[in-house]
């Protein structure tokens, strides 16, 4: 999957936000609830080039364009971390879970719910052998 | 086939001839005429290449259909050594037996056609052609289509490798601040479809791309906010003009009459012309001022990018050097053009496409033949009179006929229309004629055919022979008709004055009124002259046809240098001319009209008398005085020149104080051309600068000569009188501009090299994709900027400044230049921010920590509260040609800012911009 640009993720998000599929007018009203109050043609631009990367196809409604994505949210949230995992940790998972630990970004509440969560997926129960 | 080749060559020649003549004049109108008009001009030529509509005669087909018959072996199909050699005589005797059918042939202009008859010939042709499996004719059509197409297809295909191979450098511009400036910049302009913006380190200038999904490719995006902004507009304008379009235009013309070298000589004017109108219109859109500014944009853009370069897929900031230098003057020398400009250009617009449609196409024969003259010229006379072949059956076709012309002719009056019938024609061959009330008309009825002579007035009835006779004679001499006929006419004419003479004692009601006739005459530079005893009045006639149809009365005068000139005048005077004294007051006064306005400036030669007034006496003070009183202004100017100087200088005076410009602009340029002339220029001058009457200082200005001129522009410059600068605009000669000297300087073109070659060649690109965006889908076929042309703050401002303008000193200086009270009070500053501090009268702006060198300039706005001054403080490039200006470079500013406001009283308000950005400053005391 290609890379976007920040302003793009913004797009998409309004688009995932709206049910995975957004009319242009909504796409804006989603943009300026944001604040983010961008010309039409910027607008126009980011979308086009969206569905260029191929995250995004369009068709027309009568005499509106409907945006729908074709990558939804978790897609690109996984393949994103998957580049990232590559790029920052060689693929090393460890590493990253280890980082996250000792930056306090996953705290010992959170650590418990992925314990649980971990064992129902595998059906293990951590033993102590 | 063959008729087509006779076509394409028809067009190509007509084409030929409008670009030669197009570019022998360009030196006459290049800097006169709009650039816009010099673009899109040349349409007319693509017009006559690319459309085979033709009046059924015209100069080029008649030229192919000369060369048939002189050659006939040339153009027709001529056989390979096997078939036999028939066909061209066939063909010219076809064209021959075809006339005689020439049917009812209407009064006036023949309808423009298209090829009706292509087909007929076609047919004969393809007859001819089964006879003869190969003929030289088709090779040679072969030949052209193939190689037009082929080089159609090339360019195509080179058009989408270039795509390719930019589509795949691209990157999409990210920065949102410069994407959002991008879409403000759109929706300014009314645009309504949306444009994409990349960068591309491998164009070597900013281009627009794409026809479908348009595309702006800057080289490089690290432009300053002004170039960025300048650059994107000067593409922007050319998309809404679909610029592109006319290029493919123009590269399909040449594919097609790819034999032609003219034909490229117009495609590199046209180009050149493109980027100049496109200049144009970017200066009309931003305020005056920014001019040098945008001049900079395109030398910075000259400056950066990478080597590559396509003329014919993209549209580009610049493509030459030389066109640099041509568009940079543009720039600095444009002005607004006048009315008169306006009607020039339209008048030779008119030309134009009036000699395409002359210049015309081969047509091929087949159904109406003429003779060679355009039957517009005379719409009373319809060629239909002079047809050549047609009268072969009649026997008066002896030229030289001394004899009594053999018709049978028989007089009718209806009203004031005199029908003749000739030869057994009756009613029912009558045309429907209809006549102005009080005007008389003749109308030679036929059976075929009708010729017309008319509209004379009743008092003009008497001397109908003479009128009649003189109109033949013309027609006799450009052949239009025999002497025969003319004294035919003649004849008739005869019988028919004889027989008004007797009826007009008898006709008490019918008394046409003094009325000058309803003309479309058109006049041109009229002038009065002193010739002792009469004022006369002269001008030159824009409508020579028309002085043969109406009733006006030539004489061939001679003038001193024996050279003659027709002279024309009004029928009221005829009477008069008949005097040998007034004659050579004409004369006189004629020859002095030449020196005067050469005839040449105005197209044609024919002078009109259209006054003569006996004034008699020489008492000019007196005569003067009269024409004062009645405001009559031609004539003041007549007499204006005989007064003694004394005299002279009082009515200037006069006409000065109660300003009465237009007398006062006609006058002074009446008076003697030596000193006396350029003193009183010069002291009028003075005095409308001071007080303040542009318009007489706009007029004194065009009297000056170029030293004057310079020292007046010092002066405006310094006095800061911005609205008396705009009218140094108008001087084309006018080189003191010095911020342009580095232009001369830059040498570094050589990335600008000849695309040429290019051998990917992949897969037609696909054009669907756009169909989705409905946003896209309205193309307005050329947007329009019409919504821009709101009168602009420099209009406002032209408007309410009659004070005296306000003086604003503003310059740099180091930290090391000013005093110490300065420098303990800059020290106390915080960085980043703008100060003002105030000391002894005198301003000081100071900034510490500029990321890059700056321009500075002040700029002005006057509103009703008080002047509103802005100094702007801009970011310059530190490659950029504008550093050679500042000394040292600084990353702080400061400079010392006083202010003289024309109006003691008022105020004004200090603003900084920094960028375009108004910054707020703090003020402090030093």
């Amino acid at each position: 999957m290609q890379q976007i640009s920040d302003y793009e993720l913004e797009l998409m998000k309004t688009i995932w936000g709206n049910g995975g599929s957004a009319l242009y007018a909504e796409i804006v009203t989603a943009l300026s609830a944001k604040g983010l109050n961008w010309t039409k043609n910027t607008i126009i631009t980011l979308l086009s080039r969206l569905i260029d990367k191929g995250l995004l196809k369009t068709n027309k409604i009568g005499h509106r364009n409907r945006y729908t994505a074709i990558v939804s949210a978790d897609e690109y949230q996984s393949s994103q971390t998957e580049t990232f995992l590559d790029k920052i940790y060689e693929g090393n998972a460890r590493d990253l879970v280890a980082t996250l630990i000792q930056k306090d970004l996953l705290s010992a509440s959170d650590y418990d719910d992925l314990k649980k969560y971990w064992q129902a997926v595998t059906g293990d129960t951590p033993s102590d052998t | 086939m063959n008729e087509i080749i006779k076509l394409m060559l028809s067009l190509s020649l007509s084409g030929t001839a409008l670009i030669i003549l197009l570019l022998l004049f360009r030196p006459l109108y290049r800097k006169r005429l709009s650039r816009k008009w010099q673009y899109y001009i040349w349409l007319v030529v693509i017009w006559r290449l690319l459309l085979p509509i033709t009046p059924q005669t015209s100069l080029t087909g008649n030229l192919i259909l000369t060369a048939e018959q002189i050659l006939p072996g040339i153009t027709t199909s001529a056989p390979l050594p096997q078939g036999a050699g028939s066909s061209s005589p066939e063909n010219i005797s076809n064209v021959k037996s075809d006339s005689g059918q020439s049917g009812r042939i209407q009064n006036g202009q023949q309808p423009a056609e298209l090829l009706p008859d292509a087909d007929t010939a076609a047919m004969a042709d393809a007859e001819n052609a089964i006879d003869r499996p190969v003929s030289a004719g088709t090779l040679v059509f072969a030949l052209w289509l193939i190689t037009a197409l082929l080089l159609l297809m090339r360019k195509i295909t080179i058009y989408q490798s270039f795509r390719k191979y930019i589509d795949a450098g691209c990157s999409p511009l990210n920065d949102m601040q410069l994407l959002e400036c991008f879409g403000r910049i759109i929706e300014e302009n009314h645009i309504k479809s949306s444009l994409d913006l990349y960068t591309n380190s491998l164009v070597s200038s900013p281009l627009l791309i794409g026809l479908f999904r348009p595309r702006i490719i800057l080289p490089d995006a690290d432009l300053s906010e002004r170039d960025f902004y300048y650059t994107v507009l000067h593409e922007l304008v050319h998309y809404s003009r679909r610029d592109m379009l006319y290029k493919w235009l123009m590269q399909f013309t040449l594919c097609v009459h790819w034999f032609n070298p003219f034909v490229y000589l117009m495609k590199n004017e046209v180009n050149q012309l493109c980027e100049l109108s496109c200049d144009e219109r970017v200066i009309e859109l931003i305020p005056e001022n920014a001019r040098i500014s945008y001049g900079d944009t395109l030398l910075n853009a000259a400056a950066v990018g990478g080597s590559y370069k396509d003329t014919l897929a993209s549209v580009t900031l610049h493509e030459s050097k030389e066109l640099l230098k041509r568009r940079l003057d543009a720039i600095m020398n444009h002005k607004k053009f006048t009315k008169t400009i306006q009607f020039i250009t339209l008048f030779v617009t008119g030309i134009l496409v009036g000699g395409a449609i002359v210049l015309g196409a081969y047509a091929a024969p087949g159904s109406h033949s003429d003779s060679s003259a355009d039957s517009s010229a005379q719409p009373d006379i319809p060629a239909g009179a002079v047809t050549d072949q047609a009268k072969s059956t009649h026997s008066n076709s002896n030229v030289y006929a001394d004899a009594v012309p053999l018709h049978d002719y028989r007089i009718e009056r209806e009203d004031t229309i005199y029908y003749i019938y000739v030869d057994g024609a009756d009613e029912t061959d009558r045309p429907l004629s209809k006549v102005t009330n009080g005007f008389y008309k003749l109308v030679f009825v036929y059976e075929d055919r009708y010729s017309t002579f008319g509209s004379f007035r009743e008092k003009d009835m008497s001397g109908l022979v003479r009128h009649i006779g003189e109109q033949c004679r013309t027609m006799v001499g450009n052949g239009t008709i025999t002497q025969a006929d003319a004294d035919f006419y003649l004849l008739a004419a005869g019988d028919i004055q004889d027989t008004f003479l007797t009826e007009e004692e008898f006709s008490e009601n019918e008394v046409p009124e003094e009325e000058v006739p309803e003309t479309d005459h058109h006049f041109s530079v009229q002038c009065f002259f002193y010739q002792h005893p009469y004022l006369i009045g002269l001008c030159y006639s824009n409508s020579p046809d028309r002085l043969q149809t109406d009733a006006y009365s030539r004489t061939q005068i001679v003038l001193s240098d024996e050279s003659t000139v027709q002279v024309y005048s009004a029928p009221e005077y005829i009477p008069l001319l008949e005097d040998p004294e007034t004659q050579n007051a004409v004369t006189a006064a004629s020859s002095r009209m030449l020196v005067r306005v050469d005839p040449e400036s105005v197209y044609t030669a024919s002078i009109i008398v259209t006054d003569i007034e006996y004034v008699g006496n020489d008492n000019f003070p007196a005569l003067a005085e009269k024409y004062w009183e009645t405001q009559k202004l031609p004539q003041f100017s007549a007499i204006f020149r005989e007064l003694d100087s004394q005299t002279q200088t009082q009515y200037l005076e006069q006409m000065f104080a109660e300003r009465n410009v237009s007398f006062f602009a006609c006058c002074i340029g009446e008076l003697e051309d030596n000193g006396i002339q350029e003193e009183a220029v010069e002291r009028y001058a003075l005095k409308a600068y001071q007080e303040n009457v542009i318009s007489f200082f706009a007029v004194l200005i065009g009297m000056m000569d170029a030293e004057s001129k310079v020292k007046w522009l010092e002066k405006c410059r310094e006095d800061n009188a911005a609205n008396y600068l705009h009218l140094f605009g108008d001087s084309a000669d006018f080189e003191d501009f010095d911020s342009f000297d580095k232009f001369d300087d830059f040498d570094d073109f050589d990335k600008f090299d000849k695309f040429d070659d290019f051998d990917n060649f992949d897969d037609f690109e696909d054009f669907d994709d756009f169909n989705k965006f409905d946003d896209f889908d309205n193309f307005d076929i050329f947007d329009d900027f019409n919504d821009f042309d709101n009168p602009d703050n420099r209009d406002a401002y032209n408007k309410n400044s009659i004070s005296k303008p306000t003086v604003v000193d503003l310059n740099r200086v180091t930290q090391t230049e000013v005093s110490d009270k300065i420098r303990n009070a800059l020290s106390a500053c915080e960085d980043g921010k703008w100060y003002v501090i105030e000391s002894d009268g005198c301003q000081y702006i100071y900034y510490n920590g500029l990321p890059h060198t700056y321009a500075y300039e002040p700029q002005f706005t006057d509103s009703a509260k008080g002047s509103l001054i802005t100094v702007s403080i801009v970011d310059i490039k530190s490659d950029s040609p504008h550093l050679q200006r500042i000394e040292a470079a600084n990353h702080y500013v400061l400079l010392t800012f006083s202010c003289t406001p024309a109006d003691p009283d008022a105020e004004y308000e200090l603003t900084i911009q920094y960028n375009h950005i108004p910054v707020t400053y703090t003020r402090s005391q030093a």
